[in-house]
C-alpha cells in the first residue's frame, strides 16, 4: 500500500503484518473478505471531491461493507450458525473494528492519540502498549488535570495531578507524534491479492439486493425523521421551505430486519438506549444495529382512544 | 393519538408510585432511605416475565431500570422481573 499524506506535516505509512501463501488457503475460525477501499477517504461536497487521510485514524472512517472471499469449511463454536447463513460472494456489513484495529511497530516510543479530539479526556498508546490518560475535571474556579501513564500490563507507573501547566510539563518527558508505521492487525497479503480477516461475530447483515438483512443477533433499524411543524418553525423566525426541517427520534426506530425468532416484524418501531445503538452508514443512508436483548419494546399507535 | 408500548422479553413496565416520606406509624424517613427502594404497580410485563402481572404492585432498588415517558406519563421500564425485589 502506498504511503499517504495528510495535511502538511504527518506522515504515515502502513504495510502487511501476514502473509498467508495463496487464497487456496481456507480460512479455519475466521472468515476473509475482499473490500473495494479500506478506508473512506473522499468526501463529495456537491461536485467536489475532496480526498482525507482516514489511514490516520481508522476508527473514524473504516470501510464497513465487503464481499466474502473465503469461509470455513467446518465452523464451529457459538456463531457457527452465523457463518450458515453465508456464502462466498456475499456482500455484508461487519464491525468497523476489522479495518480499525491496527498496531504500531514494536519499537515504536512515540505516543499516539487514540481518542477524538476532546480537550478534556485523552488517551494515548505506543507500540509498546504504553499508556496516558489525561483527564481534565471541573473545579470552582479552573479545571484540575489529572495524568497517569501505564505499563504495557496495565499497571500504574506514575502520574501527575494539577494545573493545565503542570500537567503539560509532566506530559513533556514523553514523546508524541504519527511519525510512525503502523499494521493493519487483519491484513493478509495472500500474494494473490489482500483479504481482511473478520472474525464470525463481525459480521452483523447481509445484503440481499439492496436490502439489508441481519445474520447475527443484531436487528437492522432505520431512523425516524419526523417533519417539524410549520408552526414551530414560524415561531423561531425561521422563512424556509418545511420540508428541509426534520427531527431525528433519538428512543426509537423502524425495524429493517429482525432476527429469527424474535418477537419483533418489519415495520414495527423499536424503543432503545441511544448508548447502545451501533450506527452505520452506507450509500447516504443510515441504518441503526442494536443487540436483540438491548431492544426495549415496541411503540404502537392506538386508534380512537 | 395514543401510543402504547410493550415491553420486549422479560421486561416490566411499571408505574411508579410517589416517593414515600414518612412510614406508617408517621415516622419521617430521611431521603436517602425513601430513595434506596421505590414501589410502582405493573402496567406491563414482557411475554417472557412469569412472576408479575398487570395490576401487581411491586418494590424495587431505585436504580434498577430506565425512565420512559408514554402519553405524557412518566414509567420506569425495569430490565428483568429478576431485579423486583417483592411483590406487596
Amino acid at each position: 500500500m502506498p504511503s499517504k499524506f495528510w495535511g502538511h506535516f504527518i506522515f504515515i505509512s502502513y504495510k502487511k503484518l501476514n502473509f498467508i501463501p495463496s487464497m487456496s488457503a481456507q480460512p479455519i475460525n475466521h472468515i476473509f473478505l475482499n473490500l473495494d477501499k479500506p478506508i473512506q477517504d473522499t468526501i463529495k461536497i456537491g461536485d467536489l471531491e475532496l480526498y482525507l487521510d482516514g489511514s490516520f485514524r481508522p476508527e473514524w472512517n473504516a470501510t464497513v461493507v465487503g464481499e466474502i472471499a473465503a469461509l470455513p469449511e467446518n465452523p464451529k463454536g457459538e456463531y457457527a450458525e452465523t457463518v450458515s447463513k453465508l456464502k462466498v460472494g456475499d456482500k455484508v456489513l461487519f464491525d468497523y473494528s476489522v479495518v480499525a484495529e491496527r498496531k504500531f511497530e514494536s519499537d515504536g516510543a512515540y505516543f499516539t492519540e487514540v481518542t477524538k479530539d476532546s480537550p478534556y479526556y485523552q488517551k494515548f498508546i505506543n507500540g509498546k502498549g504504553e499508556k496516558i490518560f489525561i483527564v481534565a475535571m471541573p473545579g470552582k474556579i479552573t479545571h484540575t488535570w489529572s495524568g497517569t501513564f501505564s505499563d504495557n500490563r496495565g499497571n500504574f507507573v506514575h502520574g501527575c495531578q494539577g494545573s493545565e501547566s503542570e500537567l503539560s510539563r509532566w506530559k513533556s518527558q514523553f514523546s508524541f507524534g504519527e511519525t510512525q508505521q503502523f499494521f493493519f492487525t487483519n491484513l493478509l497479503d495472500t500474494g494473490n491479492g489482500d483479504v481482511w480477516k473478520a472474525s464470525y461475530r463481525d459480521i452483523y447483515a447481509k445484503f440481499d439486493g439492496e436490502e439489508l438483512k441481519t445474520v447475527g443477533d443484531r436487528i437492522i433499524l432505520e431512523p425516524i425523521d419526523l417533519d417539524i411543524p410549520k408552526e414551530v418553525l414560524t415561531q423561531m423566525g425561521i422563512e424556509v421551505p418545511q420540508s428541509t426541517f426534520k427531527a431525528r427520534l433519538g428512543d426509537r426506530a423502524k425495524v429493517i430486519s429482525a432476527p429469527e425468532g424474535s418477537d419483533l416484524k418489519v415495520g414495527d418501531v423499536v424503543g432503545f438506549e441511544e448508548k447502545y445503538l451501533e450506527k452505520y452508514e452506507y450509500n447516504g443512508k443510515n441504518y441503526y444495529l442494536i443487540k436483540s436483548r438491548r431492544a426495549l419494546g415496541v411503540w404502537e399507535e392506538e386508534d380512537g382512544l | 393519538m395514543k401510543q402504547k408500548f410493550t415491553p420486549l422479553g422479560k421486561r416490566v413496565l411499571v408505574k411508579l408510585d410517589a416517593p414515600k416520606d414518612r412510614t406508617d406509624s408517621g415516622l419521617y424517613l430521611p431521603e436517602t432511605a425513601q430513595k434506596d427502594f421505590i414501589t410502582g404497580v405493573v402496567e406491563m410485563a414482557g411475554k417472557e416475565a412469569e412472576n408479575v402481572s398487570k395490576g401487581d404492585k411491586i418494590m424495587f432498588a431505585s436504580s434498577v431500570g430506565v425512565d420512559i415517558e408514554v402519553n405524557g406519563q412518566q414509567f420506569r421500564l425495569i430490565p428483568d422481573e429478576l431485579y423486583i425485589d417483592a411483590i406487596i
